[in-house]
């Protein structure tokens, strides 16, 4: 297992679009990935999970992930939330 | 596992929808935390025996409480209420709005303990913060899955992603059923009984499904209100799982599967999903399987003793004289 905290940088948060482009990246890799937002996991795989986490600009998420390819996944996403800002910014 | 947190304020602003309540002293402690589940009758601190007492719990002064304090000179009054203050409880609160002593306001202001007061007796008092304390720090656990009603059994649908749980579910609305949540489910202890709900609370947010290929759907607006509940009683849990080859599935029913859920037990079905099976089907059988075990049947259990029976007369046979059978 293999986790890392993250701030969302976006001004409007995970709206859809992000959350379709989270879900996009982790689908890519074989591990389990998850997300976490105060003490509530979502699948980050699956949409739904990760659109109603409603993460604003500033709060703290942990992106967790469990496999093979673990530490690959929650760089990618890490690096999708707080550089790449979602291609937002 | 998910630890929730009330402070006293959540406890002030939600009890006014229930009872009447008001502060008369220590704001300054609303924000503090409650982490008990029950409304504490203080009564044994004030003569000075304060072992096992829940320091964490809202304490609760009705007649007896008051009556007490009231009986006790001066002297013994103040040192019977910095007892009580000098564990630091998260709030006290008054019923039957007995006006609150002049050492007890006092004290609660300088300790920076919220006191409450309510104008309903006791035990009402007590069932209203009781109910709420334990709705509101339930143990509770998310799950990656569907909660569907089906025939009035809550069914958590879990499996791996991809499945076909959402799709499941939405067979199951069209069905007749009714979708609690899809993806996360959030499944909490009350009274040694599971409840699952959606994580959003909004009202307009809430019941959406993602369809692979098609995209967010919302259950409520295409089903309407007969499609949907806003929260069930979990009553089994039904995982899917890709059908392999020479893997052991349950074949006659006798034994079942269960599963710990935040130490509440519940049965478990593992369904083995096979390209062209009809799961909804399946999953509306369980549902009438379990409902007929509620009341006493079980048809495993019937058939094997019936058949059990049909084979010790067939047995006999050989030893009876055939034509004098009965």
């Amino acid at each position: 297992m293999y986790q890392k905290k993250t701030k969302i940088k976006n001004s409007l948060g995970i709206h859809a679009r992000p959350a379709s482009m989270i879900v996009k990246l982790a689908s890519k890799f074989e591990s389990k990935v998850e997300l976490e937002k105060d003490n509530i996991d979502v699948n980050a795989k699956s949409i739904m999970g990760v659109l109603m986490l409603a993460s604003e600009k500033g709060q703290e998420i942990v992106v967790r992930a469990c496999g093979e390819d673990e530490k690959e996944a929650v760089k990618a996403i890490v690096e999708l939330i707080e550089k790449r800002k979602f291609d937002e910014e | 596992m998910v630890t929730a947190k009330v402070t006293v304020e959540d406890l002030f602003n939600d009890l006014k929808g229930y009872i009447d309540v008001e502060i008369l002293a220590g704001e300054r402690g609303l924000k503090r935390a409650i982490k008990e589940k029950f409304a504490n009758r203080p009564g044994y601190i004030f003569v000075g025996y304060d072992k096992y007492f829940p320091v964490e719990a809202i304490q609760l002064l009705g007649n007896r409480d008051i009556g007490f304090l009231s009986s006790l000179n001066k002297k013994e009054r103040v040192n019977a209420i910095s007892r009580l203050l000098s564990f630091k409880p998260p709030a006290l609160i008054i019923s039957l709005g007995h006006k609150g002593l002049p050492e007890l306001v006092k004290g609660c202001e300088e300790s920076g303990v919220t006191l409450l007061r309510s104008k309903a007796p006791s035990w009402k008092v007590c069932e209203v913060i009781q109910s709420y304390l334990e709705d509101r720090l339930a143990d509770s656990v998310s799950f990656h899955g569907d909660l569907v009603s089906v025939y009035g059994v809550g069914l958590l649908i879990t499996g791996e992603s991809g499945i076909g749980k959402s799709e499941l579910a939405l067979d199951l609305v069209e069905r007749g059923h009714r979708l609690v949540a899809d993806d996360v489910v959030i499944v909490k202890r009350k009274k040694e009984m599971l409840f699952g709900e959606e994580l959003e609370k909004e009202d307009v947010l809430r019941h959406n499904i993602e369809i692979r290929g098609v995209g967010i759907l919302n259950v409520a607006v295409l089903y309407g209100i007969k499609g949907i509940r806003i929260d069930k009683r979990v009553e089994m849990q039904m995982e899917l799982v890709k059908w392999q080859k020479g893997k052991d599935y349950t074949r006659t029913g006798l034994e079942t599967e269960e599963v710990d859920i935040l130490g509440v037990i519940i049965p478990k079905v593992k369904i083995p999903i096979i390209p062209g099976k009809n799961i909804a089907t399946i999953v509306e059988v369980v549902a009438m399987d379990y409902l007929c075990k509620g009341v006493g049947f079980y048809f495993g259990e019937i058939y094997e003793s019936e058949l059990v029976r049909k084979l010790r007369k067939r047995s006999r046979k050989y030893f009876l004289v055939e034509e004098d059978e009965e």
